[in-house]
């Protein structure tokens, strides 16, 4: 993908946000370690506290999996799963639950301590219309039924966790 | 089999919703005054299953508890949420009510969601750790739209709510 100089990247209007595109974000070992299940998504695959300023997704536009997962300090998966969101499947759970989630482009054209460059940055924004530190149960249970693992990025548990996993 | 005299407990040593039969059973024998009603095997090693799970729960949440990024582990938000649990729980399966313990999902902010799911219904109730906020509930039957759940209450109130919800869909 053409990268261009950072510094030049434009915001781009949600209508370039394709229906075919997807966003990717990562989904810690803390959240996703009581999953009976690790091959579906479950609700807590985000928390409250990080959708205050938007959630952080990466836009395939501009981004692979691979490329999310490489942005955390422990770029591994039996650290970090990498979850995809469908656009036009989340635009059409918005629209059938009433949610007022918007998708707005926020490409990251100087590093920082904690961001790197990412011209796919992209948040997911108006959680709750109210501001407050809350989100409603339907909100996180609906977007975990159309999350899905994106391609080769499931979390994996070691040998031992495995086993507690299933048996204990 | 288990002999009767290992099943038979005093009043004082059970809960009363243990005593309080339903209108149309009367297995509560009253010349056994001082004895609560037999407590059937199936019924006691599933309870012995809650309290279990829920401990073993507890460790693996606490195992991967993240201190970078988590809040600390608030243990009344814990109590309220496996409280809550071991009462739907026990109510439901004391009239016959088949259903499954759940599975409890943290936050980094210590609340937890309490979710059920299989392919009859789902239900997420989540706690929060902040004590005065109300429990969130979202729940559906599947393929019913009509029983479709959705509820911002008080904690004290959640347990009718959930009950009286899941014994109208199962």
């Amino acid at each position: 993908m053409v990268e261009g100089n950072p510094l030049k990247w434009e915001v781009e209007p949600p209508e370039n946000f394709l229906g075919n595109d997807f966003l990717y974000r990562g989904v810690k070992k803390f959240l996703w370690s009581e999953w009976p299940n690790l091959k579906k998504i479950y609700p807590n695959f985000f928390t409250v506290d990080q959708t205050e300023k938007g959630l952080s997704v990466d836009w395939s536009k501009y981004c692979f999996p691979e490329d999310t997962l490489n942005r955390f300090p422990c770029p591994n998966l039996t650290m970090y799963g990498i979850v995809q969101l469908n656009v036009g499947e989340l635009r059409e759970c918005v629209r059938q639950n009433n949610f007022l989630i918007k998708i707005e482009h926020k490409p990251i054209r100087v590093a920082t301590e904690i961001l790197k460059i990412n011209r796919g940055h992209t948040l997911l924004t108006n959680f709750n219309k109210e501001g407050k530190l809350r989100i409603r149960t339907r909100i996180k249970v609906e977007l975990s039924k159309i999350a899905k693992w994106a391609h080769n990025m499931n979390p994996i548990l070691n040998h031992i966790e495995e086993f507690n996993h299933h048996y204990i | 089999m288990i002999g009767l005299s290992k099943l038979e407990r005093r009043f004082s040593e059970v809960s009363k919703s243990w005593i309080e039969t339903p209108k149309e059973k009367n297995w509560l024998n009253p010349s056994s005054e001082g004895f609560a009603p037999i407590i059937s095997k199936i019924k006691i090693k599933e309870i012995h299953s809650i309290e279990e799970t829920l401990k073993k729960y507890k460790t693996r949440i606490l195992d991967n508890w993240d201190n970078s990024v988590c809040k600390e582990f608030n243990e009344g938000t814990w109590k309220r949420t496996t409280n809550l649990i071991e009462a739907v729980l026990k109510n439901l399966w004391y009239i016959d009510i088949n259903i499954h313990i759940p599975i409890i999902l943290p936050y980094y902010d210590s609340s937890f969601d309490i979710h059920w799911e299989n392919e009859t219904f789902h239900l997420t109730v989540n706690i929060p750790s902040v004590l005065n906020q109300p429990v969130d509930l979202y729940g559906q039957k599947i393929g019913s739209p009509e029983y479709e759940l959705e509820v911002l209450t008080h904690y004290d109130l959640v347990e009718t709510v959930i009950n009286s919800w899941l014994k109208e869909i199962l």
